[in-house]
């Protein structure tokens, strides 16, 4: 499969989180640093590279077969239950939240938006599981006092 | 699931920013009134006073810009609806810098009538996002536009408007703009 994105010039990435307090989903834009943002490019190329190397090539999501913890899959973007991915990659303008890591127990996923240098976009988007496995291991994330968040 | 445009709790951030940024788009009447002078005050003290909030606002507001850059503080604002706002800058001069000048600051009580008013409109500013009202913007040639997020059926665009300060004449529906981020809600088009 080849990806229709430049990961190696990118001119836009956003950072942000899902937050569900109970009464509902809501994404909010994260301010990150050129240090946060560089990391979030890494990831996004690593794990490109890696379902690359997979000889075998996707196989569709089936809600029904039981999949591993990590396996390369895809949904077609047609499929309802892409419909909330759909939805956040077209997002247009998201609201802009500093504080919204200020109550990590009500974020259930981050994400990563991209703009290459001929606007074409990439959305990549993870549970907060591993958000908070990443929060733990290397240590925190913290506001700067121009609120955009860095790594420590 | 249910997925909504987030509203609750969001309260525009960078507050010591934008209260820079407002002094920043006040300070030409600094200029004037340092040019009046004041028989109250020695000369060397108020317009030395004068210079300070000329200068510092401006400093900040020139550093949050460095910081934007640096940090690559950008994003890309998609354009629904855009009104270009000239006519603040116009309301922002009738409305505020000439009415001050004229102010008489021949005797403490006046001067601190003044000073008091000059208070309540930096709140207003600082309250109500006005804080890109600024002439140094104007005279480098810099328009305002208010942008409306598009009218789509997607339930987690944004729903705010921003302020867009760029060197273009015009805006239409659906174009992509990338910008830095001076505050939350005020953006200054990428160059």
């Amino acid at each position: 499969m080849r990806l229709n994105f430049d990961i190696d010039k990118v001119s836009v990435t956003e950072f942000g989180v899902g937050l569900d307090d109970g009464d509902g989903q809501t994404f909010v834009a994260i301010p990150a640093d050129a240090d946060v943002q560089a990391a979030l490019r890494e990831m996004v190329a690593s794990t490109w590279h890696a379902m690359q190397r997979d000889d075998d090539g996707p196989t569709e999501y089936e809600p029904s077969e039981k999949h591993g913890g990590t396996e390369y899959l895809y949904l077609p973007l047609k499929n309802d239950l892409a419909k909330a991915m759909r939805d956040l990659h077209d997002a247009a303008n998201l609201p802009v939240s500093a504080r919204a890591l200020a109550h990590p127990a009500v974020v259930f996923c981050y994400f990563a938006r991209m703009t290459d240098r001929k606007g074409r976009r990439l959305s990549a988007l993870r549970r907060a599981a591993q958000f908070k496995g990443i929060l733990k291991s290397k240590g925190r994330l913290v506001r700067r006092l121009d609120d955009s968040l860095r790594s420590v | 699931m249910i997925v909504q445009s987030h509203t609750r709790g969001h309260g525009e951030g960078l507050k010591a920013a934008r209260l820079l940024m407002v002094l920043s788009s006040i300070s030409p009447l600094f200029i004037l009134w340092a040019i009046r002078g004041n028989k109250l005050i020695p000369d060397r003290y108020f317009i030395g006073f004068c210079g300070l909030m000329v200068v510092l606002p401006n400093v900040f507001l020139w550093l949050r810009i460095r910081i934007a850059k640096r940090q690559q503080d950008k994003r890309e604002l998609v354009v629904g609806k855009a009104e270009d706002h000239r006519d603040h800058i116009l309301v922002y001069l009738f409305a505020m810098l000439l009415p001050f000048y004229s102010e008489d600051l021949g005797s403490w009580r006046y001067l601190g009538s003044s000073f008091a008013a000059l208070a309540f409109i930096v709140f207003l500013f600082w309250h109500l996002n006005l804080h890109y009202m600024n002439l140094l913007f104007a005279a480098r040639g810099y328009r305002v536009f208010t942008v409306y997020p598009p009218a789509d059926d997607n339930p987690i665009t944004g729903k705010a408007t921003h302020a867009l300060i760029t060197r273009r004449v015009s805006l239409a529906s659906g174009e992509r703009i990338t910008a830095y981020r001076l505050s939350d809600t005020v953006y200054l088009e990428v160059n």
